[in-house]
């Protein structure tokens, strides 16, 4: 393993810890798998196809978030929205990000 | 929809619990269709996003989760139906055997023995079924490589195929089976009817006959559909069976007593008996020949049929 694909393997480390919180924030409205990753990928979050679609039945599964089939459309469609047990766990992990970023602030401005 | 998508949602699916698929192939689907939308449909783009998606197994992987199983998940539909089907045989073995079991040893030795024999037979097939996949599940472990072609991803199975039922074929075996061995056994056993010097050289052939239908029913209930091996074996036991038909009831297999046992009590002659028995040969011949043959037939458009569909 090189040093670049040992840094780009810390890269997407770190992101992966993030996806759930920036999937979660952008479920207080209704959203189907692909309007979620352009709203991410817009908003600069890099998250592949591929992880997104998998994860969001996963946090479905932990009753984070609740699922409803759209079949109005010509193509049916599978809509995502925050849980009250996910609103509650976004509330907690959002303070827990806060105080993770002062922290990491506190300890990066020290070493410089 | 196009092709390769449907063959791309059917790689991922086929490796995950029966209960997800549905769900899974739905959304997928529709997740797809959306990251298509109004580009052109050429082989390249799909090949594009299918591959931003990623590996059909990486992708099957994620939905499953970190799971822990001893059958996997893909070789699951396969390990009961092997179940099921290890589990049939067994019985069927077991139950056709009984007529002959009961003829030699008499009935409470059967019913004992079945019993030892069925349970203890079944749990090795569970056992040894079940190892078997775990084996299976162990070594072939779920690979997911960094590149892949769209002619990597497996073919959709036929919609079309016309069934057979299972029912129907497993009593069909245990039927044939037992009345082909309980036939033999009163040949054997020196039933009046029969020259025996005649019928004895056949009965290699009347065993024949009865493995050929056995193999024929298992086959049935393995593949489950009219495809081709079923139809060649069936073929091969239709054309057996009528060649056989044709030299057993050619020959004077009829113990000669018979005649005149039947003169005797009746007012006929030995000569207008034997004509008539040697008549019903010819019609019975007839009928048997006139019915395989309409049956192969049959057969053959079931298959035509279906791959005129497909």
């Amino acid at each position: 393993m090189n040093d670049e694909s040992i840094l780009s393997n810390l890269i997407a480390e770190l992101r992966r810890g993030t996806q759930v919180l920036a999937v979660l924030g952008q479920l207080h409205k209704d959203q189907y798998g692909y309007s979620l990753l352009q709203d991410l990928s817009t908003k600069g979050i890099k998250i592949e196809a591929g992880t997104l679609y998998p994860l969001l039945r996963r946090l479905e599964s932990q009753g984070l978030l609740v699922s409803q089939w759209d079949t109005q459309e010509t193509r049916p469609r599978k809509y995502y929205t925050l849980s009250p047990l996910g609103l509650e766990t976004y509330t907690s992990l959002v303070k827990e990000w806060q105080l993770l970023i002062e922290t990491m602030n506190q300890i990066l401005k020290e070493e410089q | 929809m196009n092709q390769w998508v449907e063959r791309y949602i059917y790689a991922v699916s086929k490796k995950l619990p029966v209960s997800m698929r549905e769900d899974v192939s739905k959304e997928l689907r529709a997740n797809i269709q959306d990251m298509i939308a109004d580009e052109p449909l050429k082989e390249e783009d799909i090949s594009d996003i299918l591959h931003k998606l990623g590996h059909p197994n990486q992708l099957a992987n994620s939905y499953r989760g970190k799971e822990r199983y001893v059958i996997a998940p893909e070789h699951y539909d396969n390990y009961i139906s092997a179940l099921k089907l290890f589990g049939v045989i067994f019985v069927i073995v077991a139950v056709t055997t009984i007529p002959l079991t009961v003829y030699v040893d008499g009935w409470r030795t059967v019913a004992k023995e079945l019993f030892r024999s069925l349970s203890e037979g079944l749990l090795n097939t569970f056992t040894w079924t079940t190892i078997g996949f775990w084996i299976i599940g162990s070594l072939g472990k779920n690979e997911a490589k960094e590149t892949w072609k769209l002619n990597d991803l497996p073919e959709l199975p036929k919609p079309n195929q016309s069934k057979i039922s299972r029912g129907e074929t497993i009593f069909e075996i245990i039927f044939g089976v037992s009345f082909g061995l309980i036939f033999i056994s009163w040949m054997q056993n020196g039933f009046p009817f029969f020259n025996m010097d005649i019928v004895g050289p056949f009965l290699i052939f009347f065993y024949i006959s009865v493995l050929l239908d056995f193999c024929v029913g298992i086959v049935k209930l393995i593949y489950g559909t009219w495809c081709i091996p079923v139809v060649i074996v069936s073929t091969i036991e239709k054309i057996y069976s009528l060649i056989f038909s044709y030299f057993f009831l050619r020959s004077d297999f009829l113990n000669h007593e018979i005649y005149t046992t039947i003169a005797d009590n009746s007012e006929y002659s030995i000569e207008t008996i034997k004509n008539t028995i040697d008549l019903s040969k010819e019609i019975l011949l007839i009928v048997i020949v006139v019915g395989t043959t309409v049956s192969i037939l049959t057969m053959f458009y079931k298959v035509y049929k279906v791959n005129r569909k497909a």
